[in-house]
């Protein structure tokens, strides 16, 4: 047993006993930071925790065997860093690790590169209220808007976080608890055995597996969080690939379940089909029809739909007065989606075509 | 993460729609004094669903003017202007293929879903309540939870037996105060602390009366924990024949008969199954057997005159007529006669004259048919009808008789679910004489497809292809529409309906037969009946119409109106009198208008006589 994990009992059974000496004087929540070569990053995140409206009962950083000085530079901090005997392999297997030394009725998992808004805690209990929620999470935007990529990815979040998944929250059916940042009522996740590395979409897997059990899942666009968005195209692929990867796999491992979720049963139909049809249509249809038929018209198919992207995105950005940022982002956001597609197409043909499915975690950034 | 293509595809129309719908979900949820999230939320969604629209629209416009603008300059290198083409295709397309998406996960659904054991009988709950306090606690506890607890119930791991007992007087008290959403959170948080509560299971059930599918399910468990106790089999007996699964319900009435032999809420519930299921014949056998011994049972009696008049062959006069823009007239006489009725099967005959008139020409028109009317289970009805129509000699044209009928099969699952609805029938037009001298007949397939997508939410796709023959040529008319319908109570029922029919050419046989006919409306359906059977039922619909005459673009948008009203008022036992008015101001979408601008009104009052 690492001295991390010795110190973090001791503090516990303290607890027990002697409340006012509680790690950190907060609300019922303790906070699982999954970190693996996090040493940059991770900083931001634990101050952004410490400076919450409400601060957390605990804050575990599971430092999952980096090389980096990861658990050093969080334990400076004073947060509790717990390190497994060897690499978990994935986020689910360090979260798992983190959630063992759990002991309030609430849990955040937050990424290692993600910082939340000041209010981002306190904005999330609220939906707690409700005794049949198990999960809740928040708006996600990226912390850097520099590259191409980022940019993408900006739009993306900007269009998805107040149009899409605040009409899936109208419904009662947010798609996805997202993995950087959520809340979750920690005997319920325990029931869940936490985290399952089963997919590389451990996020999705978990809030599909709480809607088939009979929780209710909430989205709170006024909790904020910020993630690293990777900035170059080989992050990017890398965390394309992964993420294609997990929704298939989920997919796969969910459908017969989910068909008794009305309304996801639909939201992810329809996400498959155009992860799969509309990828086609996009990437291959498009270019040869016109080519096939000479109606070069037939390619204004790539950007007819720009209204319906711009709509939300200038709403969502009007609120948080980024007008300029997001007008100028806009183009990434098409070039993104181009690449999307084609990682989606692969992940469909990898999964379920050639029946080769991705195993190995790889980090996006 | 971000599944999918944001935007593009079908997602994007999907919530569109998602988004369009929020307002109609709010105001039911509102209405049925539900827990919503408010109306900010649905305006704010509602205002960025409708500035898609807006710019999508902005879009395609100023994509055809620059398309126009570039044949004028480049006239050789441009390709034709696709003018409103592309995003009525691309509209089109993502519409049918979002319908198709859906559904599919619909019938996949329903594919997918295990059936209840259909033999399950006193032995095997037995054995299933050995189980359910062993081995398989598993199992049983996600399907409590799932199913009821997880919608009212406090957290379960702060549950114990203490908690249980304290919820379950407070649930019992709100139950006796008819406190009913109050006991049902109550008894749900019995349940989450002591899933094997059986009196929480079965008050619970009572208080989902309106929910039969969570109903069932609670009173199947409470079977299962309680495998002596009649009641349980009574409740769940009713519940399933309510929802037209009449041979489970029986079953289940057997069972509780077995443990309670002249218990009379088995056998009058049973007797009551048999004559939902059109067994009269069995039903007034069980219901005499009672009286025999019960002489006094005045519910019974009338239950058991009730199934005597349904069984009772029946005579129905009829008298009806129509009146339209163009100063047709029709009026009709005629009635059916149906056989005595014991089983699902009843069979009849039916025979009108109608004479037909513009003031200048008159034509008559006899109509003989046989029908037959079956109900092979509760989800599904068929109905059939073979006969001839003869057409009187009128112009040059001699007396013809055109062979006519119907075939119609509608299947509705009977938890609330999908619903499909197909006709097949061939009849002539005599909306005027010169259709009916002329001889149109319609030859008509059709379906009806009923997906529920939300609570009361439920989309319909009608598509439907007549082939029109008359002695001058022979016309195709096809017909697509779109249906939204919301159920803001069990009786009342808004929609919003896209309907597109278009005719493969012209005619000169006395239709109207454009080229394209959009109609937009808003409906609404109303049907009220009170504890003496007087029914009232309203179908109205109001919205715009455009139409594209053959060759032509596609005129201004004008109103369009329809109204079916039906009042059937009970005179007497086995005596009803039933008054149908019909109403239209949107004539092309049938085939006897004659222009875009034609009106028409038609009534038929009819009395049905049991006999004897």
């Amino acid at each position: 047993m690492s001295s991390s994990v010795a110190r973090l009992k001791h503090r516990w059974s303290r607890d027990r006993t002697a409340p006012v000496l509680r790690p950190v004087a907060g609300v019922d929540v303790t906070v699982i930071i999954p970190a693996y070569n996090e040493a940059a990053s991770v900083v931001d995140t634990i101050k952004s925790l410490q400076g919450q409206t409400m601060p957390p009962a605990a804050i575990i950083v599971v430092d999952d065997c980096s090389t980096d000085g990861t658990g050093d530079v969080a334990r400076v901090l004073g947060v509790v860093v717990v390190r497994p005997p060897t690499n978990t392999g994935s986020k689910a297997g360090a979260q798992n690790f983190g959630l063992r030394y759990v002991r309030t009725p609430l849990t955040v998992a937050v990424d290692a590169d993600t910082i939340l808004a000041r209010d981002a805690l306190e904005s999330l209990l609220p939906a707690f209220h409700d005794p049949g929620v198990a999960a809740a999470c928040g708006f996600v935007l990226p912390q850097r808007v520099r590259s191409v990529w980022e940019r993408g990815r900006y739009i993306e979040y900007l269009f998805a976080f107040t149009y899409y998944k605040r009409l899936q929250e109208y419904y009662g059916k947010p798609l996805i608890s997202s993995g950087c940042f959520s809340m979750y009522r920690t005997d319920i996740l325990r029931a869940h055995n936490g985290w399952s590395n089963r997919t590389l979409a451990e996020d999705v897997d978990l809030t599909w597996s709480l809607y088939q059990a009979g929780h209710a899942v909430r989205f709170v666009p006024e909790a904020v969080c910020y993630p690293i968005e990777p900035r170059t195209l080989t992050l990017m692929g890398t965390q394309l690939r992964r993420w294609s990867h997990g929704f298939v796999q989920n997919v796969r491992l969910h459908w017969r379940g989910l068909l008794a979720v009305p309304y996801l049963r639909s939201a992810v139909a329809v996400a498959f089909w155009d992860a799969t049809i509309a990828a086609t249509v996009y990437l291959v249809l498009l270019p040869v029809l016109a080519l096939l038929l000479a109606r070069p018209w037939i390619l204004i198919g790539y950007v007819i739909d720009a209204p319906a992207v711009i709509v939300p995105v200038l709403a969502g950005a009007a609120r948080r007065r980024e007008i300029r940022r997001a007008i100028a982002s806009i183009p990434a956001f098409f070039v993104l989606r181009t690449v999307n597609a084609v990682f989606f197409l692969r992940a469909v043909c990898a999964e379920l075509l050639l029946g080769r499915s991705l195993r190995v975690y790889e980090k996006g950034h | 993460m971000a599944a999918g293509l944001p935007g593009t595809g079908i997602g994007g129309m999907f919530y569109l729609i998602s988004a369009l719908a929020t307002p109609l979900r709010e105001g039911y949820l509102r209405l049925r004094g539900r827990k919503s999230r408010g109306w900010r939320l649905v305006v704010a969604l509602t205002a960025i669903a409708g500035s898609i629209l807006a710019g999508l629209w902005a879009t395609s416009w100023l994509l055809g003017l620059a398309l126009s603008a570039s044949r004028r300059l480049l006239p050789a290198a441009t390709t034709p202007h696709p003018g409103n083409l592309l995003p009525a295709v691309a509209l089109l397309i993502s519409v049918g293929t979002l319908a198709g998406v859906l559904l599919g996960v619909e019938v996949l659904r329903l594919w997918v879903r295990r059936r209840p054991h259909p033999e399950a009988t006193i032995d095997e709950y037995k054995s299933r309540r050995a189980v359910a306090a062993g081995e398989r606690r598993s199992r049983i506890l996600p399907f409590v939870l799932g199913a009821v607890v997880a919608a009212y119930a406090r957290p379960a791991a702060a549950q114990g037996a203490t908690h249980a007992t304290s919820h379950l007087g407070r649930a019992d008290s709100a139950y006796t105060a008819g406190d009913a959403r109050a006991a049902a959170q109550e008894y749900a948080a019995v349940l989450a602390a002591d899933p094997w509560n059986s009196h929480a299971t079965y008050r619970l059930a009572q208080l989902h009366r309106h929910d039969p599918r969570l109903a069932l399910r609670l009173f199947r468990r409470y079977v299962a924990l309680e495998p002596s106790d009649p009641w349980g089999y009574m409740a769940a007996a009713e519940v399933l024949a309510r929802t037209g699964r009449y041979g489970e319900a029986l079953r289940y009435y057997d069972d509780a008969l077995r443990l309670a032999p002249g218990e009379r809420d088995a056998v009058v519930g049973r007797a009551r199954t048999l004559a939902r299921a059109r067994r009269t014949g069995a039903a007034i056998v069980v219901y005499e057997r009672w009286l025999a011994s019960h002489p006094t049972d005045a519910e019974v009696k009338r239950e058991l005159a009730a199934a005597q008049v349904a069984a009772a062959p029946a005579i129905t006069p009829l008298v009806g007529g129509s009146h339209d823009s163009d100063g047709n007239t029709t009026l009709r006489l005629g009635g059916a006669a149906e056989l005595a009725a014991p089983g699902p099967v009843r069979v009849g005959v039916r025979a009108t004259r109608e004479q037909v008139g513009d003031g200048v020409t008159h034509v008559g028109l006899d109509e003989l048919a046989l029908r037959a009317a079956a109900r092979p289970s509760g989800a599904l009805q068929i109905e059939a009808e073979g006969g001839a129509t003869r057409v009187d000699a009128v112009g040059g044209a001699g007396v013809t008789i055109t062979p006519t009928g119907q075939l119609r099969a509608r299947w509705r699952d009977p938890m609330g679910g999908p619903a499909v609805d197909l006709r097949a029938r061939r009849n002539v037009i005599d909306a005027s004489p010169l259709l009916a001298t002329n001889r149109v007949v319609r030859t008509e397939i059709g379906a009806i497809i009923e997906v529920p997508v939300a609570s009361g939410l439920k989309l319909r796709g009608i598509g439907r292809t007549a082939a029109l023959s008359s002695a001058f040529d022979v016309n195709h008319r096809t017909t697509f529409a779109g249906v939204a319908a919301l159920a803001v109570t069990p009786s009342v029922e808004v929609s919003g309906q896209v309907h597109e029919i278009r005719y493969s050419r012209p005619s000169s046989a006395g239709y109207f037969a454009p080229r394209l006919i959009q109609i937009a409306q808003v409906a609404s359906y109303i049907e009220l009946e009170t504890a003496r059977s007087f029914v009232l039922a309203f179908d109205l619909g109001a919205g715009v119409q455009r139409v594209a005459q053959q060759g032509a673009a596609l005129g201004p948008w004008r109103r369009a109106l329809r109204l079916y009203s039906l009042v059937a008022v009970p005179l007497a036992p086995g005596r009803e009198l039933r008054f149908e008015l019909d109403g239209d101001d949107s004539g092309v979408a049938t085939e006897s208008a004659t222009t875009a601008q034609w009106r028409y009104v038609s009534m038929q009052l009819s009395l049905r006589v049991a006999l004897p």
